[in-house]
Formats: C-alpha cells, sequence, structure tokens
C-alpha cells in the first residue's frame, strides 16, 4: 500500500466565486479532499451545492466569469512533483484587466466575507511572466483529457452533432498519444469496443443523432477513457439514462477501473449509485463537505442531520405503502453574500441557537476517517 | 445527395414557368402600356398623334393582342429561339441591354460581396471571443450604426464629405477621361479609388448585419457543452473555436447566401441611381416606370431564377455543413 500514501490530487480549501450585480455567489466554499490511487469518491449532494463546479475547477475549465482560489494539487506519478492546477489556470486566463472589472468589485463586496479576503490577491492584475502564459496553457492541455478526464452528465449534447463520434474520439488519441493517423484510430476502435460499442467500425463513422442515449454515454466514456487517465471525474454520469442503462453503465465504469487502476471522483445525487460504486463518501452541502469518511460508516451511522435526511429521503424495497418518504424542509438557500454560521441552520431539526447560526462548524473527526462539520455532533462527542 | 439535386433542378421547371407567368400579370396590370407613355410624352413636346398611328404603333410593337396572347408569344420566342423581346425604350433586344451592363454589375457585386463576408465573419468572430471588450462595444457600435443608416444616405453624406475636402463629385466608377480615351494604367488608382465608395455604400449594412449575426451565433455555439467536453479533451482554444464552434455559427451565414446571388445581379438600386453607377438595377427601375414590360419582365426572371438557384446552393452548403440536415433529407 506504499503507492497509496500519497494521494493523486489534493484539493486544499477550494473557493469558487461568481461576482454578480446583486453581491458574491460562492457556490463553493472551502471545500477539502483528496483521492488516493484506484479508489472511488463519492461526491454527494442536492442540486446546487457546488458539486458540477468543484469537478469542473479540477480541470480548469470553469467559466471565465468564475474565480477560483484556493488549491488543487495533482500529482499524476509519486516521482512527479505535484502541480497546483488552479494556479496554472489563473496564469493560462489571464487577461488585462479593465481597472473597473474584477478586483474592484470584489474590494467593493467581499470585506465582510474573512474567506475571500484572499480573492483580492487573484483579481490583481498581475502580468504573468511572458511566455508564462503560453506554458500554463501547454501544460493545463497536458493534464486535460490524459491524466484527468471527465464524463457530462447529458451524453446526449456533450458531442458536437457536427463531426462524427469517431472523429471526436480520435481527437483525444492524437492530441496525447500519437499523431499517427492509423495507430490512432486503431487505438480508438480498441477503446468503443472495450466500452461495449458493438460494431465499432460501422459506429466510428456515425454522427451524435445516429445514437441512443446509452450508447453515446458509452462513447463519451470510451473518450474519457481513451488515454488511461490516472483520475476520472464522473460528474453524474447516469443521470440521464434510464435504469437499466444505468445498471450497465456504473457496471462497465467499475470493470474499467479495475482494468486500468485509475481513480474516479464519482459525482451524483443518487445514494444508491454510490453504495454501489464508491468507497469513501463526501457529503456537500452549500458549498462545503459537512460529512467525509468511508462509504460504509455514512451508510451504517450518518452523523450530520443533513445525511440523515438524505438517507431518510431513499426509497427502499420492503416500505410500506403508507410510510410517506422523509424529506428534508425548506430549499437550498442561494449562495449569495454568505454570513458566517452553519448553512444548513434553517432547515436543521437539531440546530443549536446562538451557535450555529453564528459559528461555522469545521470538519473534525469523530470515529476514524468519519469527520462531520456539526455543533451538535461535536457537543455529543464531548459529552 | 445527386438524387436530390436532380429533384430540386427538375422542381425548377414548373416553378419558374409559374412565376413567369406572375411576372407578367402583374407587370401589365397598370392601364396603358408603352405606347401610351411613348405617345404621352411626345405629346408634352407638341407631337400629336392620330387615334389610326396610335393604333398602328400598337400593332408595331405587338401590343394590340390581349395580354395572354402576349405572354405566350413572349414565353415561345425565349424557348425556342433565346429572344427575350425588344425594349421599346432603348429600341433593340432586350438581351443586348442587360449584357450591355452585365460584366460590370457582377465585377461590383462580387467586390461587395467579397468584402462583406471578408470583414464580417472575422470581427464577428473576434466580437464574441471578446465579448464585452472594447473592441466588441465599438464595432457593435458601428455595426447598428451601419444597419440602421439606409445606404443612400450614407452615400450622400459621403459624397458631401469627399467634394467639401477635394472638390471633386467623384460620380460613377469611370471619370470623363477614362470614357473619352478607354482604360489605361495610369487610371487604375482612381478607378479603385471610385470602387472604394460604392464598396463601402453598398457594403455597410449587409456587413453590419452579417456581424450581428455571426457574434450571436458564436457566442449561442460557445455556451453549449460540447465545447466544455472539447476543452476538457485537451482541446486548443482555436480548435474550439474554428473547428466546433464556427462551423455550427454558420448555419444562418450561408441560408443567408441564397438571396444574395439576386442582389449581385441587380441590387442597390437608390444606391446605384445616388451614385451613378452604371449597373443592372436602376435599368430595371426605369423599364418599370416606362412600361418597358419585355425588359422589366426579363429582369426580373433572371432574378427569380437566381433566387432559385441561390437557395438551391445554400442548401447544398448547409446539408455539407450540417450532417444532421443531410440524414433528415436521405430519409
Amino acid at each position: 500500500m506504499s503507492e497509496n500514501t500519497q494521494p493523486i490530487i489534493r484539493v486544499r480549501d477550494l473557493h469558487v466565486g461568481i461576482p454578480m450585480d446583486e453581491g458574491l455567489l460562492t457556490p463553493v466554499r472551502g471545500v477539502d479532499f483528496e483521492i488516493y490511487p484506484g479508489e472511488t469518491l463519492g461526491l454527494v449532494g442536492e442540486s446546487g451545492c457546488g458539486k458540477s463546479l468543484t469537478s469542473k475547477a479540477i480541470l480548469g475549465i470553469n467559466d471565465n466569469k468564475c474565480f477560483s482560489i484556493g488549491e488543487i494539487l495533482f500529482r499524476p506519478d509519486v516521482k512527479q512533483p505535484a502541480v497546483d492546477i488552479l494556479s496554472l489556470e489563473r496564469v493560462s486566463k489571464w487577461k488585462p484587466l479593465m481597472p473597473w472589472t474584477i478586483t474592484q468589485r470584489l474590494e467593493e463586496r467581499v470585506h465582510d466575507i474573512a474567506r475571500f479576503e484572499a480573492a483580492r490577491r487573484v483579481g490583481d492584475p498581475i502580468r504573468p511572466i511572458p511566455g508564462k502564459k503560453k506554458e500554463a496553457i501547454r501544460q493545463l492541455r497536458a493534464i486535460r483529457g490524459k491524466q484527468i478526464s471527465m464524463i457530462f452528465q447529458e451524453p446526449m449534447v456533450a458531442f458536437s452533432p457536427m463531426y462524427t463520434i469517431g472523429n471526436q474520439i480520435n481527437e483525444c488519441t492524437r492530441l496525447h498519444i500519437t499523431r499517427d493517423r492509423h495507430e490512432s484510430k486503431r487505438i480508438t476502435l480498441e477503446m468503443m469496443k472495450m466500452v461495449g460499442i458493438a460494431n465499432a467500425e460501422k459506429r466510428y463513422d456515425q454522427y451524435p443523432h445516429e445514437f441512443s442515449g446509452g450508447m453515446l454515454q458509452r462513447a463519451l466514456i470510451a473518450m474519457a477513457l481513451v488515454c488511461k487517465p490516472r483520475l476520472l471525474i464522473a460528474d453524474e454520469p447516469t443521470t440521464a439514462l434510464d435504469v437499466t442503462i444505468q445498471a450497465q453503465i456504473l457496471e462497465l465504469m467499475q470493470s474499467l477501473q479495475k482494468e486500468l487502476g485509475m481513480a474516479i471522483l464519482f459525482i451524483t445525487h443518487d445514494l444508491g449509485t454510490v453504495a454501489k460504486m464508491c468507497d469513501r463518501v463526501a457529503v456537500m452541502y452549500l458549498g462545503k463537505i459537512v460529512e467525509t469518511g468511508p462509504a460504509r460508516d455514512i451508510y451504517k451511522n450518518p452523523q450530520h442531520p443533513y445525511t440523515r435526511g438524505l438517507m431518510g429521503s431513499v426509497h427502499k424495497i420492503g416500505t410500506l405503502k403508507q410510510d410517506r418518504l422523509f424529506s428534508i424542509e425548506g430549499t437550498v438557500p442561494l449562495a449569495l453574500n454568505l454570513q458566517p454560521g452553519c448553512g444548513f441552520y434553517d432547515r436543521c431539526d437539531a440546530r443549536i441557537e446562538g451557535l450555529c447560526d453564528k459559528v461555522t462548524p469545521t470538519l473534525t473527526p469523530c470515529d476514524g476517517q468519519h469527520c462531520v462539520a456539526c455543533h451538535r455532533c461535536q457537543r455529543k462527542e464531548e459529552a | 445527395m445527386r438524387k436530390y439535386i436532380g429533384k430540386r433542378l427538375l422542381m425548377f421547371i414548373p416553378t419558374i414557368i409559374l412565376i413567369s407567368f406572375v411576372i407578367f400579370f402583374i407587370i401589365q396590370l397598370p392601364p396603358g402600356d408603352y405606347v401610351d407613355s411613348y405617345v404621352g410624352a411626345l405629346a408634352a413636346e407638341g407631337e400629336i398623334f392620330t387615334e389610326e398611328e396610335i393604333l398602328e404603333l400598337r400593332k408595331q410593337f405587338g401590343l394590340d393582342d390581349p395580354w395572354i396572347i402576349q405572354y405566350f408569344n413572349w414565353v415561345k420566342d425565349i424557348i425556342l429561339r433565346g429572344d427575350f423581346g425588344y425594349s421599346f425604350e432603348y429600341g433593340r433586344d432586350v438581351w443586348s441591354v442587360i449584357m450591355d451592363r452585365l460584366y460590370l454589375t457582377l465585377a461590383v457585386s462580387f467586390i461587395i460581396l467579397i468584402f462583406q463576408y471578408g470583414v464580417s465573419l472575422p470581427v464577428g468572430i473576434y466580437c464574441a471571443n471578446h465579448q464585452y471588450s472594447a473592441g466588441d462595444y465599438i464595432w457593435s457600435f458601428f455595426g447598428f450604426i451601419g444597419t440602421a443608416t439606409p445606404n443612400f444616405l450614407l452615400a450622400i453624406i459621403i459624397m458631401y464629405y469627399i467634394y467639401v475636402t477635394t472638390g471633386n463629385v467623384y460620380l460613377g466608377l469611370f471619370s470623363t477621361e477614362m470614357l473619352q480615351n478607354g482604360m489605361r494604367w495610369e487610371y487604375v488608382p482612381e478607378f479603385l479609388g471610385r470602387c472604394a465608395i460604392p464598396l463601402i455604400v453598398i457594403g455597410t449594412s449587409g456587413t453590419c448585419g452579417i456581424i450581428r449575426t455571426v457574434r450571436a451565433q458564436m457566442l449561442d455555439e460557445q455556451a453549449r457543452q460540447y465545447t466544455l467536453t472539447a476543452r476538457a479533451k485537451g482541446c486548443s482554444e482555436w480548435t474550439i473555436t474554428y473547428k466546433y464552434c464556427l462551423r455550427a455559427a454558420l448555419n444562418p451565414v450561408v441560408s443567408g447566401l441564397a438571396g444574395s446571388l439576386r442582389t449581385i445581379f441587380s441590387g442597390s438600386t437608390v444606391s446605384a441611381i445616388v451614385m451613378n453607377l452604371a449597373i443592372q438595377g436602376p435599368v430595371l427601375l426605369t423599364a418599370l416606370k416606362s412600361q418597358d414590360m419585355y425588359l422589366a419582365g426579363t429582369i426580373v426572371l433572371i432574378q427569380a431564377v437566381l433566387v432559385l438557384v441561390g437557395t438551391l446552393l445554400s442548401d447544398i452548403a448547409l446539408a455539407w455543413l450540417d450532417p444532421r440536415i443531410r440524414f433528415s433529407e436521405r430519409s
């Protein structure tokens, strides 16, 4: 297990902010996690809790209006030094700023949110050293698709309708493996067969609209895996598919993971697939990880009131018809101009007045690797 | 595809017959005919015709038959002898009148077309790639001004400005010396300078329109999920812009090409009159005014054919661009 001691990716204190006219939107507010080679980490949460932005930040492909701070250290190999993807992205997107844009906006609006103090530095128009920008873009592009690749949630729109599936998968092969046409086509076809696309030679020359949803998802997986990445980010890969196809795709991903030995960051709001796929789970709420630990612990012994609510809202076979499904009251608040305090305060049934709405709880271990960010749980521990 | 094009070409025949009929019907619709306007014009100069002379003139021009017979005679001559009729106004063949101005018209229009797309495509792409930048705002400002200003007004403003600064009006494409001495090498710079004015005047509104279209389309495409996929794959921004977005964004631009064939043949009439350009547009206008029906009919008929051909060409181009169109046609 000596290899496993070094995480392949380490995300430290990741914040993603979007300056808007109404204030600062902070969909991701300090996320920490690491993924070790060969393991699967499930990132669970409701829609809009910042899962997708977190995953896109890892590839550095967030929108230009988003800005990210923190650290994403990627170490493809034990022998190689880790690279900070976020700083690469920052340099690669550098633009001469107009004086009235980002910097000023942040200065006006960020000061009351302590964590975003640092954001002013990001907005500072510090000119990258000449040539550094090109180098950063080159490094990022070498990581994207080759070392870290991503499966998107809607396969129907993830391919351009203008080019054949083969062309689009092969583009990845040609960018990262070989420029030789015959060789790259051979590799591409091999991967298409591996993900279970029957009649791959014929399918290679077909367009996305001639594929079914499940086949497109397989093609997307083939595109993500054709360069045998070290880390695969699967952003709700089965949400758009029907249930039988879902199971097939998940099994396919698991068998390919064994074969290629890659790590997976599995993003979903479906707890059933998490149980099937993941070694460890991180539960996200309003841009923060509220509970993390081995999947078994979280399922058997959920600590955070939000996680308990999530578990209660899953339909299990054998429950009686009159047993209503549990649902969490209220809605996720908008992450706009947030004040200190627990993000789940308004919806929590175990809140402590005067503490939970004033102090932001931090992630603290409660049982081995199992960590939780909740004042109530910590009191219980202390008692 | 070949079968599809063949089918479309066959469909041309009934369409053109129908169009020619409608054209002829509408052109003869106003009361009176060429003889009336001819006699009227001469009467204003004091020359009075008798009833018999007028009847004789009608017979001579073939205008005494009912219009349906005239129509059949016209079509018969076109099909059998390639004869498009006789222009009363010019006193010779319609075809020779059209040929007079054809080359110059084509030259001017092609230059304008190339100018339009050559300027608007790169500028549109630039504006989309640098949305809300200073450059985008400047081009958008010119874009709106250019679309909103009528061409002839722009022509008058430019000509006034040129007259005030240089003292010469630069009307038309050729100076008097050029017409007297024929084309010589030393006239080339002046000719090009004279070309620039109509180029700017006629070209701007189209150019500005296409800039807006390309910009909006590119922004639409850049927001699509597949650009994210391509970026996650490690593609360069250049590939994303030109391989993925631009090809999808070209759709409305290519559909717009259908009408431009007609414009090449006889567009920008008002501007041409203002700038005294010897191109086809003004000929059609005067022919319609003096009820020179065969000339007017022929020009409109050619326009109609060009619209049909343009539509076919742009459909073929669209199918070539977008595989989804290609396949829906096949099924």
